[in-house]
């Protein structure tokens, strides 16, 4: 029989190469701030961060199961909403706050996974939908305004440090950058893990053809609410930095305009690997910025959404894979 | 091994399979089921399986009865099935989705499979990029991991030329030899089920006709009439 050769063995590298590789790439990314001294664009790079570990948990579930999430403020504003209550409504330390935050908002979508991954695609993205909307209608009545603020928010402070940072160290995009870009290669890192694992092999075979899966003895329901959970779980983590860095937790955050910016990073970016949102993140950051300098914000950004969309439909990270692809191709030809 | 008692499919006012009754109890056959378009072949398979729920009636295997167990079920039973449209894993190679599945069953002779299959050449290829009938043979081998003692075929060889229906029907009937699986056939190629089938069920608009040898079957008067006619 002949044995199907693991995918790093076929790019030629080991497995020890490329966690060296990785482990050089996260450190270098820590000298960051040391390099771009600009407030300005590292706090643009803080908000590309969280906007593409939240396009991470959308392109994620969309990769392995097919689902879009057309609601994710739903799950990255509750996230940052629970941390709120937590360190008001609670008055607990921020740590616990944040594992609180991760521990709950991974519980929820559990829960909402064992419900709505049995629906088919299209209602499963509007449930999300409805959920982010709900939430948005919840936090903004008058009746929890001790709880969350209503229509104002919830300006946060808290006791005690996070990873030995204080309040006013994690608002300094300098100090923060170093919360986020852990953070992000986590979930990078997480959401990749489980993509190469025999877990994200049934998974994508589910959503390829799950009738064939239940005839092969697979139990199809379960994997498809840990990954909904798994996704929840990263948009949480996004929704959490925004709290850390802002202390602001708005019914903003859970409107569908917020999740949309999530959902196009992912499209512009791709969902294939896991680089594909982040990057999208990265670019459709820069460009609300340049569109937003020329005051035709709405305008520009639709036409650039449509053409990105349109000539590159892998996204952004399919476009660079397939010129890897190309002039890798020219090189086997010219050897 | 397997008992169908009285079993009935509607769809709606249609009656697909009305009060239909089989019994298959040997091993290592191929068992042919025959019959028109609209004559409940598929019908019996998917109420067979699970995959759709009959009106009235028994599944039995083994002796249990499954008429209400899930798929998943039922697999573990020892069913499995191929499907009319070519049901295999298009993102991933052959031999991917085959480890896949033998993983999870407990699949230990891979191997056989794949040699009896004439799959070991195409074991690293897409299963997306393979020729349609190296596809219908990666869905039967999908059928076959993890040791089933029943396997329903459901028109094994639409699709594939007279030559090619040939070739299949002779690796079928290897395999459930070799592998001591009775495997329950519906083809709409009559000649190649009279051929290499042991056994055949014909069946008319949801009815049974006869169950028989395909000498028997062949002289059967209601199926000359409805299926082969004059050149029977």
């Amino acid at each position: 029989m002949m044995k199907t050769t693991p995918l790093f063995s076929a790019l030629g590298f080991s497995k020890i190469f490329l966690s060296v590789v990785i482990l050089i790439i996260v450190l270098s990314g820590l000298a960051i701030p040391s390099l771009i001294k600009s407030t300005f664009y590292l706090g643009l790079f803080i908000n590309a961060i969280t906007l593409g570990i939240a396009a991470l948990s959308i392109g994620f579930l969309a990769h392995q199961c097919g689902l879009i999430i057309f609601g994710a403020a739903g799950f990255t504003g509750g996230a940052t909403y629970l941390f709120g209550i937590a360190v008001m409504y609670f008055n607990w330390d921020v740590t616990s706050a944040a594992v609180f935050c991760l521990a709950s908002s991974t519980l929820i979508s559990l829960l909402m996974g064992m419900v709505m991954v049995r629906a088919r695609p299209l209602p499963f993205a509007m449930m999300t939908l409805a959920l982010a909307q709900m939430l948005h209608s919840v936090v903004k009545l008058t009746a929890y305004r001790e709880v969350t603020g209503a229509d104002d928010g919830l300006t946060l402070n808290w006791s005690g440090n996070f990873f030995g940072m204080t309040q006013a160290e994690l608002a300094r995009p300098a100090n923060f950058w170093t919360v986020a870009w852990l953070a992000l290669c986590g979930v990078m890192l997480l959401a990749w893990w489980v993509g190469q694992s025999r877990a994200g092999e049934i998974l994508r075979a589910t959503k390829a053809n799950e009738e064939r899966m239940r005839f092969s003895g697979f139990n199809t329901y379960v994997p498809r609410v840990l990954a909904f959970g798994l996704a929840g779980f990263i948009a949480a983590v996004s929704g959490l930095l925004v709290g850390l860095h802002s202390a602001f937790a708005s019914p903003e955050l859970l409107d569908f305009t917020t999740g949309a910016n999530s959902l196009v990073s992912m499209l512009i970016g791709g969902a294939t690997v896991v680089t594909g949102p982040i990057l999208g993140a990265l670019l459709y950051t820069m460009g609300q910025d340049q569109f937003g300098a020329s005051g035709h914000l709405e305008l520009l950004t639709g036409v650039g959404v449509v053409i990105v969309v349109v000539a590159f439909p892998k996204g952004a990270i399919g476009f660079v894979q397939s010129g890897i692809k190309r002039l890798t191709g020219r090189h086997h030809a010219s050897n | 091994m397997l008992r169908i008692e009285d079993l009935s499919v509607s769809y709606g006012s249609v009656k697909a399979l009305d009060t239909v009754n089989l019994a298959v109890s040997q091993k290592g056959v191929l068992h042919g089921v025959i019959g028109p378009n609209g004559a409940g072949k598929s019908t019996l398979m998917d109420a067979i399986t699970g995959r759709c729920k009959p009106t009235q009636g028994r599944v039995l295997m083994n002796g249990i009865d499954i008429t209400s167990r899930p798929i998943e079920w039922r697999r573990r039973m020892g069913m499995s099935r191929s499907f009319q449209r070519t049901s295999i894993f298009p993102g991933i190679t052959v031999g991917q989705q085959l480890e896949m599945v033998a993983t999870q069953l407990g699949e230990k002779n891979l191997h056989s499979i794949l040699d009896t299959l004439e799959l070991n050449e195409i074991y690293d290829l897409m299963a997306d990029s393979i020729a349609y009938g190296d596809q219908r043979r990666v869905d039967i081998a999908l059928a076959l991991v993890g040791q089933p003692s029943l396997m329903l075929l459901d028109e094994p060889a639409a699709g594939l030329s007279t030559a090619e229906t040939v070739k299949l029907f002779e690796h079928l009937l290897a395999v459930v030899r070799q592998r001591n699986v009775t495997a329950l056939v519906v083809e709409h190629d009559v000649e190649a089920v009279f051929k290499f089938c042991d056994a055949i069920t014909a069946l008319d608009l949801g009815r049974l006709l006869t169950t028989g040898t395909p000498a028997e079957v062949r002289v059967h008067p209601d199926v000359i009439s409805a299926y082969l006619g004059s050149s029977a």
